[in-house]
């Protein structure tokens, strides 16, 4: 069961970049993981029809894997995050896949919109898409796109000043 | 005030740098796929095999497993199976390590592995611990994910992307079995499921399964 060479070459020349997107869609970097494999799998299976513009395929099937996920989690119950106690709380992290983990303010900011605003934020800003190319990819009129991106920045304005402030302060600590 | 679009930019341009460290591992990402594409393959050669007729004579669920079994093939349509849920469900202690692990911040991964399964058997594996682990000494990459204090943590290996479980022991040696709820399963595919599990808990020593 061999893979088309093409696939392969696509996988390793975009895979980070698309997994740096399923991962601010998902706000987790394992589900990140698992939703860009799936995705990948459902490329490969339909290559022929994909490999004209394989990025597109991709992205278009993350974006809509991604929302069935939020869909299907929005009616289940919710998994709770463990409350450790001190003694036994997982260690400091120091790689660096284990800091992304770690999110940042901004990163937080993101996860906290709604999804439609999340995905939005993302496509338009992270992957540079056009607002035409925003709503088509999400099903939206370009107005709802223009509407979300200023709901979202708003939001995420007051995050930014924030971290900006921070920074500055710490700044003239130093 | 910077407009929205220019506050935008600035937002996907950090945001960018933030995760510009997130790097895909290709390698691992390609043989996950191959593994999918030939699980999925053997799901479908199980479904088209018509093994249904079977499961149902034998009131369990076919398991694909690495020692094989059933092959793809066949072009019969698979016939309903009756819900897994309707059966009971047994648990088959699988296995135990006596795990040690070095005291420090570091996570072990001790099993990984994926599930093949036909339509109608339900498999969860737990990890059962003695009360040496506590709460946070498990994480598990699944689906459930939830540790009791000196109980046993739910690592569902509900579908066959696969899973992996991690323990994080600071010192003490602590005892570890996997264990199988299956239902709609036979103990010989849960045990032969266990056979499809690979358990990396480095150092470890086995202690004969002590049965169900």
């Amino acid at each position: 069961m061999r893979e088309d060479p093409e696939f392969e070459t696509f996988v390793r020349a975009r895979s980070a970049a698309l997994l740096r997107t399923a991962y601010l869609l998902t706000g987790d970097r394992g589900q990140a993981e698992d939703l860009l494999q799936t995705v990948l799998l459902r490329t490969v299976r339909h290559w022929r029809s994909a490999r004209s513009a394989p990025e597109a395929y991709v992205r278009r099937a993350l974006v809509n894997l991604c929302r069935d996920q939020w869909r299907r989690t929005s009616v289940r119950p919710r998994e709770l995050p463990l409350v450790l106690p001190a003694a036994e709380a997982i260690s400091p992290v120091s790689g660096p896949a284990e800091r992304v983990g770690q999110r940042s303010e901004l990163i937080a900011a993101l996860a906290k919109l709604p999804e439609a605003q999340r995905a939005v934020i993302v496509l338009r800003f992270v992957d540079d898409l056009s607002v035409a190319q925003t709503a088509a990819l999400l099903g939206l009129s370009d107005g709802t796109v223009k509407s979300y991106t200023s709901r979202a920045i708003a939001t995420m304005r007051a995050a930014l000043t924030d971290r900006d402030h921070d920074a500055r302060e710490a700044h003239h600590a130093n | 005030m910077q407009t929205d679009e220019e506050l935008g930019r600035r937002i996907g341009a950090r945001l960018r740098a933030e995760v510009g460290q997130l790097e895909a591992q290709h390698d691992v990402m390609m043989a996950g796929i191959r593994r999918r594409r030939r699980t999925a393959s053997v799901r479908a050669g199980l479904a088209a095999a018509g093994a249904a007729a079977a499961v149902a004579a034998t009131g369990g669920a076919v398991l694909a497993t690495a020692s094989g079994g059933v092959q793809p093939g066949g072009a019969a349509r698979p016939q309903a199976v009756p819900a897994s849920a309707a059966r009971p469900a047994t648990r088959v202690r699988l296995d135990g390590y006596v795990v040690s692990l070095p005291a420090g911040p570091h996570v072990h991964k001790i099993a990984s592995g994926y599930l093949v399964q036909n339509r109608g058997a339900t498999f969860t594996i737990f990890l059962e611990t003695g009360p040496d682990i506590g709460p946070g000494s498990v994480k598990a990459r699944g689906s459930a994910r939830r540790v009791q204090a000196g109980m046993m943590t739910g690592w569902w290996l509900g579908d066959s992307r696969g899973g992996e479980l991690w323990l994080r022991q600071p010192g003490l040696p602590a005892r570890v079995f996997l264990v199988a709820k299956v239902r709609g399963a036979t103990q010989r595919q849960a045990l032969d499921f266990a056979a499809t599990l690979d358990v990396t808990a480095m150092p470890a020593v086995h202690v004969p399964a002590t049965g169900g």
